[in-house]
């Protein structure tokens, strides 16, 4: 059976999403998960849908939601795609911009859902390693590049590069820059107007995290209307559900709601970032919901994988990565909620004295 | 950068098109809202009411991703098939495995072959994916298992779409002679078997499933009778080692947290599905009469949906306008000789009455 399958998937590894225990009692900080729900009024919203319209297909135009899209970020609608969660559009803008063996690069690590994509597609994956601060690799810019991805704020680092960075980015590169903004409502960044300035750029955005939506798969892309054309060649046609399309109208009508949760996260996050640097950890300096924390020296005899394990033993939940080798003494944490962050702390506090 | 040299050559070739109209689009460029709509095979008789009381408690953890795995869903699917659990994958719709399927077994340029007039999604995504359609005719309103077979192992396509019972004719296979069909196929091709409206078809057209170093991928779906084409909930069921090849190209994450609760929910509630396939049965007898009144034949129908026949591709055409004129949302077979019919969702009393006594006033005017 195997050697029926194109050659490249045969040949490629599965992507592991992070864990997720479906039963309850766990503090979950593993993620990137909000921590605040979203605002009562899109449950409600949503709970209504959940009726027997749903008998019927949803709008494969999602005109109603790209209108709002449009209204909210200034943005014409025809410059907008939506999907089914942003991994479905980082798919989508592979198979429009990339055939087989195109290069495709990003600086590394990030994002770990790149590499899969990309191997499906059967196009070739250039990652271009990030200096230790995580701020821009000088050689990003390479020759012959279909795609360009930047997620900004980076993960796991929690990174943001700054507007005239990217731009300037955008300017050099061969074909298509992706900047992923999946967490920067976690930031004071954002880089929507390049698609107005550049040709060749692609705004990526969920509901997944500020929004707390990260169970109905929301993800909305910014590009030029040409670029969008193309990618809505490629696009299956029913991609969003009518649930999603309830819930990610009705978020954005309370769109203060995720801005007022999104600065608590940033606040939490203030506080979490000074007390690990107290702790001997080194922390990045992190503009999304969650941190990456280096074991530092002053914690010689710890391990991170120890750590993790440890925290898993207390029912919360972190992310360990093993690879690649410079990641293998951290630990990314989600910022949860205050009293989540206090657990945490406290786990630590004893961890570290033991 | 030259952008006009950014999209992949395939991407370049694609048209502008989408398989098709949505009803949302006919009623934004009219201006109106459709009055019936039933030209997309939903089926109204709505949703299971343990599916929507299962939905809305799950609506209380959507801050969450939902489960990946899909786990409990498949292991109830597998329990309701009588599969492993390695034999069952979840997409968000048979139209995204569709896409998968051929992403999977597909290199540009391989072949792959349909029927004239069969789904047209499936076309678009062989398209898409840089594929090469090679098609059989229809015979007697069926899809020509001979004919697909002749042409399958005249060009040895990488896959083979046959939709059993049928869209957009409604007519079925007897499973002896798919099983013949499958036995017979080229061993590089894989059929991919389309069974959105089983949950309506006969006995006789039920092939056992047996996914086991089978060659052939089952493909099912909530979007007929269980009413949740919205929430966007198809199933594959086929070989473990296809479904382990398909977990590695899946969207993980693509069956929401609400929409797994519900499917979950509405397998558990077999009575629902019951009464909507018993209410389809009736429904089309309904239509049957009605056709016979009019003096026009109705294909006889395994599915949610019946053809109707008008004549010639020209009269039902028009009839399609009339209807629209009327509010009416009806589609139509694509292709010649299936386009001398209407296809028209099969629902409850209330809307076919509605329906017969419009279709009575607009019939005449056609010609």
């Amino acid at each position: 059976m195997s050697k029926l399958f194109r050659n490249n998937i045969a040949a490629m590894r599965g992507y592991i999403p992070g864990e997720q225990p479906q039963d309850s009692g766990y503090i979950k900080l593993n993620t990137n998960e909000n921590p605040y729900p979203p605002p009562p009024a899109v449950l409600t919203r949503l709970r209504d849908a959940c009726n027997g319209d749903l008998r019927l297909y949803p709008d494969p135009d999602a005109h109603v939601l790209r209108a709002k899209l449009g209204e909210v970020f200034s943005v014409d609608s025809q410059q907008i795609i939506v999907g089914n969660g942003s991994d479905e559009l980082l798919n989508i803008i592979i198979r429009s911009f990339a055939g087989e063996g195109d290069k495709i690069v990003y600086p590394n690590p990030t994002y770990g859902y790149y590499k899969p994509l990309i191997d499906i597609q059967g196009a070739t994956a250039v990652p271009v390693e990030f200096p230790a601060d995580y701020s821009l690799p000088n050689d990003l810019a390479v020759p012959g590049a279909r795609i360009t991805f930047l997620a900004n704020p980076n993960g796991p680092s929690g990174t943001l590069l700054p507007y005239s960075q990217v731009a300037a980015l955008c300017a050099r590169i061969d074909g298509v820059l992706v900047v992923d903004e999946a967490y920067v409502d976690f930031s004071q960044g954002g880089c929507i107007r390049l698609i107005d300035e550049h040709r060749n750029a692609i705004v990526v955005r969920t509901m997944s995290k500020s929004f707390s939506l990260a169970g109905m798969r929301i993800g909305f892309a910014f590009a030029p209307a040409e670029l969008i054309t193309g990618m809505w060649k490629v696009k299956d046609h029913y991609n969003l559900n009518r649930l999603s399309l309830v819930a990610a109208e009705a978020a954005l009508e309370n769109i203060d709601v995720m801005r007022a949760h999104a600065a608590r996260v940033c606040e939490t996050r203030q506080r979490l970032s000074g007390r690990l640097f107290e702790l001997g950890f080194y922390v990045w300096d992190s503009q999304a919901n969650f941190l990456l924390a280096r074991i530092g020296e002053s914690l010689a005899g710890h391990d991170a994988a120890t750590l993790y394990a440890q925290l898993k033993e207390r029912r919360i939940l972190v992310r360990y990565f093993q690879n690649p080798p410079r990641l293998a003494d951290c630990l990314r944490i989600s910022i949860g909620t205050d009293a989540e962050t206090d657990a945490l702390l406290a786990a630590l506090e004893e961890l570290l004295a033991a | 950068m030259s952008v006009e040299r950014s999209f992949t050559r395939i991407v370049e070739s694609l048209p502008p098109t989408i398989p098709f109209v949505a009803p949302e689009a006919l009623e934004r460029q009219r201006g109106r809202a459709l009055q019936l709509r039933i030209g997309a095979n939903e089926s109204n008789f709505g949703l299971s009411p343990m599916a929507r009381a299962a939905m809305v408690q799950a609506v209380d953890k959507i801050h969450w991703y939902n489960d990946p795995e899909g786990f409990e869903l498949r292991q109830a699917l597998a329990a309701e098939l009588d599969v492993d659990m390695s034999a069952v994958a979840l997409g968000a719709g048979i139209d995204e495995l569709l896409g998968l399927m051929v992403r999977l077994f597909v290199e540009p340029g391989e072949t792959v072959v349909t029927s004239f007039g069969a789904y047209p999604t499936f076309n678009y995504h062989v398209e898409g994916y840089g594929g090469v359609l090679h098609k059989a005719p229809y015979r007697e309103d069926r899809e020509d298992l001979d004919a697909l077979l002749a042409l399958a192992q005249k060009v040895q396509p990488k896959l083979v779409y046959v939709a059993n019972p049928d869209n957009p004719m409604g007519t079925w296979q007897n499973a002896d002679a798919l099983q013949n069909f499958i036995e017979a196929l080229p061993s590089a091709s894989i059929l991919l078997l389309d069974e959105a409206y089983v949950d309506f078809a006969p006995e006789e057209a039920l092939l056992p499933l047996a996914p086991d170093g089978a060659r052939v991928v089952r493909l099912r779906t909530f979007s007929k009778a269980h009413g949740m084409a919205g929430a966007r909930i198809g199933y594959a069921v086929a070989d473990k080692e296809i479904i382990a090849a398909l977990d590695k190209i899946r969207n993980h994450f693509g069956v929401n947290r609400v929409a797994q609760a519900g499917a979950l929910a509405s397998l558990a509630d077999r009575a629902f599905v019951l009464s909507v396939v018993k209410q389809v049965e009736e429904g089309k007898k309904a239509y049957a009469a009605l056709a016979r009144e009019l003096g026009i034949e109705m294909i006889p129908s395994a599915t949610n949906f019946v053809a109707l026949d008008i004549g010639s591709g020209e009269r039902a055409r028009a009839l399609l306008q009339a209807l629209l004129a009327r509010d009416v949302f009806v589609r139509m077979p694509g292709v010649a000789p299936l386009d001398r019919c209407i296809r028209l969702t099969v629902g409850p009393a209330t809307e076919r009455k509605v329906f017969a006594e419009i279709l009575r006033e607009v019939l005449p005017q056609v010609g």
